[in-house]
């Protein structure tokens, strides 16, 4: 019997719906983006922050079925290949598979997981580009996306860590 | 890191790897050429818009204020070579008042029109979304059907052309940028009003491929629309030729050279070809 077990299933729903909101408004945001320093960076990477923090007691099946539609949401937003945001968004939550961590990340095991899921997304892109258009993705666009979610990442997994605070009973409030 | 099995596992598995192979097959549906936005992509562009909208505001003030740190940085230097440059449109803008003067009089003398075909009715309009994803290079305005604007409408910006629009939703539209892989435009070098195709290839400079008389091209050209293939008016200021390291020419597009908020859609209306029985019909 694992801490999570002991969780009444319908305990982990809301989790899995609060992230599931976020992760929507997050890929809605993803067709913007920031000029700075001469350079533009897009906001398309800002939607795998939310991933990389999800949950751990979210209900498994809800999640998954966010995550999922979140992607399908982000190819349709962003004109883009359809399926393509949806397969990287479910294959790196399939890694992550938050509800089989037994600790909260810790924040430098956070930074090297990030790097990981950012990793793989270019892997996914790529492949899945390469399979549709024939060539290989712009990797320098792709760079300044990691690098300005890589910015917002510290951001919002404090803002994560407030509200799980402000609304969680448990003393184990950090999950 | 992990510890026992989750009680939901098996199903989980299940879900993933549905999830997965949708995915998969959804992508393998995208090969081929480019695809007709649906309903559904038009109906979440037209719900994304107002809230990118939202936050558009406070980014641009971001973005100003990174904007001003590095303008200050460099206002004397820019200061100076503004001067140098003022002195020689001064002369310009005279020869200019002058020839238009001339071009007036032989217009009235051999009553021919010489107007540019872009229409005078502008549409102003926010980018509110700029996506630059690996594969795609596409703005997401803030007007759409309701406003006047329609497919294949040219998008420009103060610096040049931008694009022009693919999907109009009542009150939102996409405009296919230039250097977006499935951009192709029609250009001509403005100092030998030679043609050749601006194709897009996901890089910043899109390239000049069918060059007609590639001679009369010469790095530092102006390129401009050529108007041939009757999707946009002629003499839209597009950029400026340059060769790349593999010896291919490219265009430094001009709008690049700023950051893109407010744009302005033109409601030009492509020529169309003539009906196959025209001919006949016509007395």
């Amino acid at each position: 019997m694992t801490y999570l077990d002991t969780q009444a299933p319908i305990r982990r729903i809301w989790p899995a719906v609060v992230a599931g909101i976020s992760l929507l408004l997050a890929s809605a945001l993803s067709v913007g983006g920031l000029n700075i320093f001469g350079a533009f960076a897009g906001f398309g990477f800002l939607p795998l922050v939310i991933i990389a923090i999800w949950p751990r007691q979210a209900n498994t099946i809800l999640s998954l079925l966010f995550v999922f539609m979140a992607g399908i949401f982000t190819d349709w937003a962003t004109a883009g290949v359809i399926g393509q945001w949806a397969l990287v968004y479910s294959v790196i939550w399939g890694v992550l598979r938050p509800e089989l961590r037994s600790a909260p990340y810790a924040p430098v095991s956070l930074l090297v997981f990030w790097l990981a899921i950012c990793g793989l997304a270019i892997l996914l892109l790529s492949v899945s580009g390469w399979f549709v258009f024939g060539i290989m993705p712009d990797l320098r666009s792709l760079g300044r996306q990691m690098i300005l979610a890589t910015f917002v990442l510290p951001l919002i997994s404090l803002m994560r860590g407030v509200i799980s605070r402000r609304f969680s009973d448990s003393e184990e409030w950090d999950r | 890191m992990r510890h026992g099995e989750h009680p939901n596992s098996g199903w989980t598995r299940i879900a993933l790897s549905l999830a997965v192979i949708t995915s998969c097959l959804l992508i393998s549906f995208n090969r081929g050429p480019m695809r007709e936005a649906s309903n559904m992509e038009m109906a979440t562009q037209g719900t994304v818009t107002p809230l990118v909208n939202i936050f558009a505001g406070p980014l641009r003030s971001v973005e100003g204020f990174f904007g001003s740190l590095s303008d200050r940085a460099q206002a004397l230097k820019e200061n100076r070579r503004l001067q140098e440059e003022l002195v020689i449109l001064r002369d310009k803008q005279s020869r200019y008042e002058n020839l238009a003067i001339k071009v007036a009089r032989y217009e009235a003398i051999l009553g021919v029109d010489t107007e540019t075909d872009v229409p005078l009715k502008k549409i102003a309009a926010r980018a509110v979304g700029e996506i630059d994803g690996p594969f795609v290079r596409s703005l997401l305005l803030n007007v759409g059907s309701k406003d006047d604007v329609a497919t294949g409408n040219p998008v420009m910006s103060v610096e040049g052309l931008v694009g022009h629009v693919i999907n109009v939703g009542p009150r939102s539209s996409r405009v296919l940028r230039l250097s977006d892989l499935n951009s192709r435009i029609a250009v001509a070098s403005a100092r030998s009003d030679t043609t050749a195709i601006l194709a897009g290839d996901n890089s910043p400079d899109p390239k000049l491929s069918f060059i007609n008389q590639p001679e009369n091209w010469a790095e530092g050209d102006s390129v401009i629309t050529s108007g041939d293939d009757g999707a946009l008016p002629r003499g839209l200021a597009i950029g400026e030729v340059i060769v790349d390291e593999a010896g291919e020419m490219r265009v430094v597009l001009s709008s690049r050279r700023a950051a893109i908020d407010w744009v302005w859609v033109s409601p030009y209306k492509r020529i169309a070809p003539p009906l196959e029985n025209e001919a006949e019909v016509a007395p």
